[in-house]
This record gives C-alpha cells, sequence and structure tokens, in this order.
C-alpha cells in the first residue's frame, strides 16, 4: 500500500469502524466475535485497497467482506461463545419497557438461527439489500435467499411468541 | 411488513447493540494485513518451488513413465503440513453444531430440527436418529459407560423496574450410544460453555463454576466442585484428572497490554475432586484446553502466546507454539481440541484448521475451509462445518 492508499484507508478505518462494528454484531451475537471479523475483513481488504478505494461503494465491498468472513470463518463459534453478548445499557431513551423487551426477546431469538440464516435477515432487514443483492453477497440463488429468509422468519416468529406466552 | 419483520428491523436497528471501536483498532488491522501476507508470500514461495522441481523433474524424464515420480520431491519442498483435503457428507436436513466420534460411531447434534443423529462411520449413513427437547450446544462422549451427553444453554436477561436480571440455565441429557434411549436428564442453573464426559460423569465448566453431573446410581446429583467463572474443561483420563480454566485477573483497557485477561489452568483428582495443581498464570481469554498422550496445549484469544504448551505436571509453560508457529498463522487467536493422538488447532489469521503434533507442536496438515469443531478418532477425523458434516481426509503423519 503507498502512502495515500495507507491515508484514506486509516481514515476509511477511523470514520467507519464503528458502523462495521454494529454490523458484525448483528451477524454474530457477540462483541469480540464482531472485532475480529472486522479486523480480519479490513486486513483482506487492506491489501487491495488501491483498488477498492475507486469503487462506487468501498464500504459496501468491506460489508460482504465482513459476512463471508463470518461465514466461512472460524467466527462462528457458538459452541464457544455466549451468543447474548454484553450489551450497553440505554443511557437517554426512554421507550416503553415493552418496547424493550420485545426487541430483547427478537435478539435472543436471533441468537437461535444459523448464521446463514441471521446473515440473509440482517442484510434484508438491515442493510435493506434486495434478494438478488442478498445472492450475489452469499455466493447462493435468489430461490436459496427467500427459503432462508422464511424459514428464519418462521424461526423468529415461533420464538417470540413463545417468549411472549411465557411472560 | 409483518409484525415480525417490523420488529426485526427495529431491533437490528436498536442502538444498544451499537459497538464501539477498542482504540488501536487500526494497528490490528495493520498487524493482521501483514500477517496475511507475510503468509501469502509463504504460499507463494512454496508453490513457485515445487512448480520448478516439477519443471525440472520432468525435464531430467523422472517424469516420463509415472506422473507419481515427482512428488516425493515436489513435497520434500513444499512448506511442511500437507494440504488436507475434505469430504461433505449427506446426513440430511438438519444443520450439524456438534458432534462426537468413537471407533464405532459419529454422533452428531443438529437443529433446523432438533436432533441427535448416529452416523456408521463405515459407510457414513444415518443409523439412529431421535429429536431432542431442545437445540443442542455440544455433545461428550463417555465410551466406557456407553452414553453419549448433551447440554444446552439458555440465558435470558429481563428488563423491569430499571433493573436488570439474568437467568442461565443449562438442560443435561444423556442417551445410550446404542440405541439413543435418554437415561440421564439433569439441568443446572448456569450457562454452560464446555463440558467432558469421563467415566459416567459430565464435567461441566459453567457461569458458575466447575460442576459434575453424577449419575452412578442411576439418580442424576449435580455438585459444585470449584468456583468462579469457569470457560474451559478438559479430561486427563490417564491422570484421573480433570483440567479446568479460570479467570485470574481483570482485563485491562490499554491498548498495549493484553485486553483479554489472564487465566490459569488447574487440576482437580475426578476420583477425589480436590485440587491437585493450579498453573501460572496465562494471558489468554476464550481458552480451550486439550490433553493427548500426556500433553497439555492451551489456546486462546489475547496480545500474544495463543498457543501453550503446558509441562503436564506443573501446569507452567513449557514452550509456545512449539515448531507451529512458523506455519500457523494464529492472528488474533486459536482454539484446541484433543484428537486420538493429535492436538487440532483453529488458528484465527489464517483460519486454517491444523493437525498438530502433541509432543513437538509440529504441524502435520492443514485445511483452509474447514470450519467448526472437530473430533477424531485414529485413522478418521470429522468436522461440523457450516452445518454440514465434513470428513477430513488425514495425510501426513496426521493420524487422528
Amino acid at each position: 500500500m503507498n502512502r495515500a492508499d495507507e491515508a484514506d484507508f486509516r481514515a476509511f478505518v477511523a470514520a467507519r469502524s464503528t458502523s462495521l462494528l454494529w454490523f458484525a454484531h448483528l451477524l454474530t451475537g457477540d462483541r469480540h466475535a464482531a472485532e475480529d471479523i472486522v479486523q480480519t475483513a479490513l486486513a483482506k481488504t487492506a491489501a487491495g485497497w488501491s483498488r477498492v478505494r475507486h469503487k462506487e461503494n468501498p464500504e459496501g465491498y468491506v460489508r460482504r467482506a465482513i459476512v463471508n468472513t463470518h461465514l466461512n470463518g472460524l467466527r462462528r463459534r457458538p459452541w464457544r461463545e455466549q451468543p447474548h453478548g454484553d450489551v450497553p445499557e440505554l443511557a437517554t431513551d426512554r421507550r416503553p419497557e415493552s418496547d424493550l423487551d420485545e426487541r430483547d426477546a427478537m435478539w435472543h431469538a436471533l441468537s437461535g438461527l444459523p448464521p446463514r440464516q441471521r446473515a440473509v435477515l440482517v442484510l434484508r432487514y438491515y442493510e435493506d439489500l434486495s434478494e438478488s443483492d442478498i445472492a450475489e453477497v452469499l455466493g447462493c440463488s435468489r430461490g436459496t435467499v427467500k427459503s432462508q429468509a422464511a424459514k428464519g422468519l418462521l424461526h423468529l416468529r415461533r420464538i417470540v411468541q413463545k417468549e411472549d406466552a411465557s411472560t | 411488513m409483518t409484525d415480525v419483520e417490523k420488529l426485526l428491523r427495529q431491533t437490528l436497528a436498536d442502538p444498544r447493540h451499537r459497538l464501539e471501536p477498542l482504540p488501536g483498532m487500526y494497528d490490528g488491522v495493520r498487524e493482521r494485513a501483514r500477517h496475511r501476507q507475510q503468509r501469502m508470500v509463504q504460499l507463494a514461495s512454496a508453490v513457485t518451488v515445487v512448480v520448478v522441481i516439477a519443471g525440472v523433474a520432468t525435464a531430467v524424464g523422472l517424469n516420463t513413465h509415472s506422473p507419481r515420480k515427482a512428488q516425493p520431491a515436489a513435497s520434500l519442498s513444499a512448506s511442511p503440513p500437507a494440504h488436507g483435503q475434505f469430504n461433505r457428507v449427506d446426513v440430511g436436513a438438519g444443520s450439524t453444531g456438534y458432534l462426537s466420534v468413537t471407533p464405532s460411531a459419529i454422533f452428531l447434534a443438529q437443529t433446523d430440527p432438533n436432533g441427535l443423529v448416529t452416523v456408521s462411520p463405515s459407510d457414513l449413513s444415518v443409523a439412529k436418529q431421535i429429536v431432542t427437547p431442545d437445540a443442542v450446544q455440544g455433545t461428550a462422549v463417555d465410551e466406557d459407560r456407553g452414553l453419549v451427553w448433551t447440554w444446552s444453554s439458555t440465558q435470558s436477561t429481563t428488563d423491569a423496574s430499571g433493573s436488570s436480571a439474568s437467568t442461565d440455565s443449562t438442560s443435561i441429557h444423556a442417551y445410550q450410544t446404542s440405541t439413543l434411549a435418554k437415561t440421564v436428564e439433569a439441568s443446572l442453573p448456569y450457562y454452560t460453555f464446555s463440558a467432558v464426559a469421563l467415566r459416567g460423569e459430565l464435567w461441566l465448566a459453567t457461569s458458575a463454576g466447575l460442576y459434575v453431573v453424577d449419575n452412578t446410581n442411576g439418580s442424576p446429583t449435580a455438585t459444585k466442585v470449584s468456583g468462579g467463572q469457569v470457560f474451559s474443561v478438559a479430561a486427563d483420563d490417564a491422570h484421573h484428572r480433570v483440567l479446568f480454566s479460570v479467570h485470574v485477573d481483570t482485563p485491562t483497557t490499554s491498548s498495549s497490554a493484553n485486553t483479554m485477561g489472564f487465566i490459569a489452568v488447574h487440576a482437580i483428582d475426578s476420583n477425589t475432586r480436590r485440587m491437585t495443581t493450579v498453573g501460572a498464570p496465562l494471558p489468554v481469554g476464550k481458552e480451550s484446553i486439550a490433553v493427548v498422550d500426556g500433553q497439555v496445549w492451551v489456546a486462546g484469544y489475547g496480545s500474544d502466546s495463543l498457543l501453550i504448551h503446558l509441562d503436564a505436571s506443573t501446569l507452567r509453560p513449557i514452550g509456545v507454539g512449539v515448531g507451529s508457529l512458523d506455519t500457523l498463522d494464529l492472528g488474533p487467536g486459536a482454539i484446541v481440541w484433543p484428537g486420538a493422538s493429535v492436538v487440532w488447532v483453529r488458528a484465527g489469521g489464517s483460519e486454517a484448521l491444523s493437525c498438530m503434533d502433541p509432543k513437538t507442536g509440529a504441524v502435520l496438515e492443514q485445511w483452509d475451509a474447514v470450519q467448526g469443531p472437530v473430533a477424531s478418532v485414529v485413522g478418521r477425523a470429522y468436522a461440523a462445518s457450516d452445518g454440514s458434516l465434513e470428513q477430513l481426509t488425514l495425510a501426513g503423519g496426521c493420524k487422528g
């Protein structure tokens, strides 16, 4: 990496790392895993930054690297890590407690999804990607994306309903 | 948009899931990039040397009659570990997350749907299959007693009246290995990180200490053996003991220091349940322990010393990544699993799975694209990779 590329890459990391970490946290549900994934994806991207920085959407490229690092790499370690990482307390939000409870139940339910299903839902409902774009990111067909999303939503619906019934 | 979709969208956008990067994040990225670059250069060099030697061998006629004759020359020149192959095994619709292996069976814990599956190692067909009451998060086989143990932990957080409370629990089951008939059912009010089966007992590393579930008199009882948060546990059957790790320091936020804190490996007599040895502090977190042929290895995540060979009697380090640091790009850390005669190492930097000699630390074989936990017996090794069962092809001195 030449000096200009390195300066640009450093600026990108400084500006976008919080957002990338958030995204990775949604994929993994675990702070340490999220940090690992983001650092690995950025390290992979660094080598080709002179090319990546001139793309229309460099951050989108890095996010794809994050998804693929997560799905292909050792980051999928539910056998080693608690899926419910330390969730920071809300300092100023004054939403009704029931909303928070619902979201906590949903976050808990997300942790029970297989990684690929979870990735499909995060890309669809957080990144707002189309089915075609998700298929391209994950290297699968649109049909697979649709079925994974449907399965994932069904699982979430069941879990959330079960938790609602138990409270 | 359905209610679930709306709630999912709100949950994903919930600012409580936002993370702030730790200081020195860019330095970490640069370090990993440097590791990757070094590894690429090593791989490229190895490939170049192999190609050159194969070309020379062909040119001088060694390859004229049998293409295989070039292979010894190539293997001598390549980097030490063999490049491993693997085959995906079709075991039905479920997603495989955990596995245990014996000489006569492979036990798979699956989700979607939840179940426990026995696969025959001879033809890799599904021999038995049962539905489990929950999504299993770990398996352990007790060959002596013919039991396969499973456990599943949940952690629920409630927020009422401005205060938070956390409720952990683990449900534990044991099934006959031959029939998968359920024989033990127990529970613990704590989160289980890992567990190991030993002579009719299941030893659990939990959020509230080391516990042992004993079913010797037909009625399961859970006993607390040691306190504190215990993250990893391993059986050392030859010495009638269980090793486990205890957090002994608090993490520091200083970017120059190890952020994962320190752990110490402890040994406890599996018969008397008395502590016999307390090891030296080790600068790792999210650690794992593997005991193979009397050799003790610890891996974890942290700033350095991520793969540590311990003296079996004192549990103090006798080497760090002995013989393997040149081959393993550990990056942020590693995980170890015990094999029958090897230690399996998942390296964070290269994301490779390695088969390591427990005595020398030499890497015998390496796989690039096999994820998930690994289990092996002599001559056979398997991984639960991305929801599927992968059979690893053993070569290069890796005996499984």
